[in-house]
């Protein structure tokens, strides 16, 4: 995984984390789904992508965020939308 | 006098006002205005198709299509061809579409219908996933605007239908091969909308706005139906887009100033959740938002209100309606100009099923009014045997009313077990309290989820079948999430020795009731054997192991989220 997609994972998990009400220490990773979580749910991933469009200052193509596998395709959604190039 | 049927009421508002706009089709950011004499063009288009594809007066047409007009065209046209339409859902991205198909095998050996209107897609997957596949389909042309309709004129018998014709079956929620078709004429559609415009001081210049599907009664009779009767303006978005982004309602009215909006309760708790926090909207347009189909809470009120009340919303906005697809929609309804009564009662008595005025120094608890019965509508509280109990006690509520359901569809037994002397027996716990309903829970397992219904032993018997899960040895309960103002399912589970990885078994269970369900476990709680606490007969009672689950006294074998 590049520096580049570290930092990504590290705020992407941040997100997870205020949305789900995570542990402090917890980090996804690239194969985590919404059965690995508690609560995550169609209502819930709403919030999650409304938190990540905050973080990263992109706007997701619903469709496509409304049909995610896991959080690696996130990562690979938020990179096309231009973010993850610097610290927001 | 009004025509008695819906599809002449459609054909009176083309005639009359031809280029006024039925409704404004939200989708994917464009906006397609669709006039009277459009919806009753498409939908004469409609009936001329389905009649050269051989459907005949009171043939069943299923319509499972995703958000486009077509549902409006497809459902009308039906109408006016004299066939009897339904809507019922499609499958979600999460389902697997094997499953959905072969849980309609058995629906639609008992409905027969003799035409499913729907997508590409989903008419492939009938045919690859049901054997025999033999329910003639219909595919809407790409074009948004007609079918590809040949050139004979349509014979328009739905016109001249008795009022008392069945118009249209609504499809209960629920395991898919267990649906219900509820039957409803002309008369108690049109008798409905009559009566609840009444309550609601609906005039020509009231417009609604929606994103609820039409597969479900509250999207279907409320918002379209409504509409479609008394000839006033829709604002329709797609559900999926709402969920995704709830705000888009809110822009919606600012835009397009509606006045009537229908909420499920989680629906309010999802707007304030994902809106963006600081984004100011113009509600001022709107009469009522009215809260239906769940339990209505006045925490979720309380926060609605605090989020939007600087965009002109105030408690005389914010309503609840008690209804079942079985008396059309509505039974009860608060008074729109006036603020809901919210009741506070004794805490302790109220679980022990007595309503009592709040005492001091003593736990207490606040409660919604669903309002007053309307006009042509009694309702009665009644024990388990039957008697009928007075005001403030709560017992199960049965509805009597002008517009009543004319049954089940070919279900004439299950029709006799519901409907008695004419009163039908909800299955919904409640109490009248000076002369207004409120309603307090369920008498079987139903769990409300999202404004959808499932029921826990459905759930807990995909559970049962996954491996590391004692057999018959689990529990699905409906708990508060305070976290997002929501009720969340959380299941309790008896595990086999040697005990597995509890978060591969959270995944597996998970997974499955999603594939089969469509339904997201909240949580998985995995347990010895012989920790789940038993009724005296011998069964896993779901009110004790969920008192211990939210006590916390349930030693869990592992916590099987990510949380750990």
């Amino acid at each position: 995984m590049s520096l580049a997609e570290d930092d990504i994972l590290r705020r992407v998990s941040a997100v997870m984390r205020t949305t789900f009400g995570l542990p402090a220490g917890y980090v996804a990773s690239a194969e985590t789904t919404s059965a690995d979580i508690d609560g995550w749910d169609s209502l819930s991933h709403s919030i999650l992508i409304l938190g990540i469009e905050e973080q990263f200052g992109v706007e997701l193509p619903m469709d496509r965020a409304f049909e995610l596998h896991d959080v690696g395709e996130l990562m690979e959604l938020i990179q096309e939308a231009g973010g993850g190039n610097g610290a927001d | 006098m009004h025509p008695r049927t819906i599809g002449a009421r459609v054909a009176g508002h083309a005639k009359r006002k031809p280029h006024e706009i039925f409704c404004t089709f939200l989708s994917s950011q464009t906006a397609e205005d669709i006039t009277f004499g459009d919806l009753f063009e498409r939908a004469t288009a409609y009936a001329r198709l389905y009649q050269a594809r051989g459907v005949r007066q009171g043939d069943i047409v299923i319509i499972i299509l995703r958000h486009t007009p077509h549902l409006y065209y497809s459902f009308l046209g039906a109408l006016l061809a004299g066939a009897i339409p339904s809507f019922m859902p499609f499958p979600s991205a999460k389902q697997r579409s094997d499953i959905y198909w072969h849980d309609h095998e058995s629906l639609f050996e008992r409905l027969r219908p003799r035409l499913v209107v729907t997508y590409e897609e989903n008419r492939v997957a009938a045919h690859a996933y049901i054997d025999n596949f033999s329910v003639e389909t219909l595919v809407p042309s790409a074009s948004p605007c007609q079918p590809s309709a040949d050139a004979a004129p349509a014979n328009l018998s739905g016109l001249a239908a008795s009022a008392d014709d069945v118009a249209c079956l609504q499809h209960s929620s629920g395991t898919t091969g267990l649906k219900k078709g509820v039957m409803l004429t002309h008369r108690a559609i049109l008798d409905h909308t009559e009566a609840y415009s009444k309550r609601l001081s609906f005039t020509s210049d009231d417009c609604i706005v929606s994103w609820l599907p039409l597969y479900h009664d509250m999207g279907f009779i409320a918002c379209f139906m409504t509409s479609v009767i008394e000839g006033t303006r829709l604002i329709a978005l797609d559900p999926f887009e709402w969920v995704m982004r709830p705000q888009l309602l809110l822009e919606a009215i600012q835009r397009y100033r509606p006045s009537l909006c229908w909420l499920p309760n989680f629906a309010f708790s999802h707007i304030v959740n994902a809106t963006q926090p600081g984004a100011t909207f113009d509600l001022s347009s709107m009469r009522a938002f009215v809260n239906c189909s769940e339990p209505c809470k006045p925490g979720t009120f309380e926060r609605f209100l605090k989020r939007f009340e600087g965009g002109g919303i105030t408690r005389t906005n914010l309503h609840i309606c008690y209804a079942l697809a079985e008396n059309v929609f509505a039974a009860t309804q608060t008074t729109l100009d006036e603020a809901a009564t919210v009741i506070r009662v004794d805490a302790k008595a109220f679980s022990a099923g007595t309503i009592l005025p709040a005492g001091a120094d003593k736990p207490t608890q606040d409660l919604l009014s669903c309002g007053l019965p309307l006009d042509g509508v009694s309702i009665t509280v009644r024990g388990e045997d039957g008697t009928l109990l007075p005001p403030d006690i709560i017992g199960e509520i049965f509805v009597a009313s002008t517009f009543l359901f004319s049954g089940y569809y070919l279900q004439q037994d299950l029709t006799d077990t519901k409907l008695h002397d004419g009163w039908y027996q909800t299955g919904d716990l409640g109490f009248m309290h000076d002369g207004e309903l409120f309603v307090t829970g369920r008498v079987d397992d139903m769990l409300i989820v999202n404004g959808r219904n499932y029921y826990a032993h459905e759930i807990e018997y995909l559970v049962s079948e996954v491996p590391g899960v004692l057999a018959g040895r689990s529990v699905a309960i409906g708990v508060d999430d305070q976290q997002h103002d929501a009720t969340v399912v959380v299941v309790l589970v008896e595990c086999t020795e040697p005990i597995g990885q509890p978060d591969d078994l959270a995944r597996f269970i998970r997974r499955r009731v999603l594939e089969r369900l469509g339904l997201a476990i909240h949580s998985i709680v995995p347990l010895r054997s012989g920790q789940l606490v038993k009724t005296t007969s011998g069964k896993i009672s779901r009110i004790k192991n969920k008192q211990l689950y939210i006590q916390g006294t349930l030693t869990s074998l592992g916590d099987v989220s990510a949380t750990s």
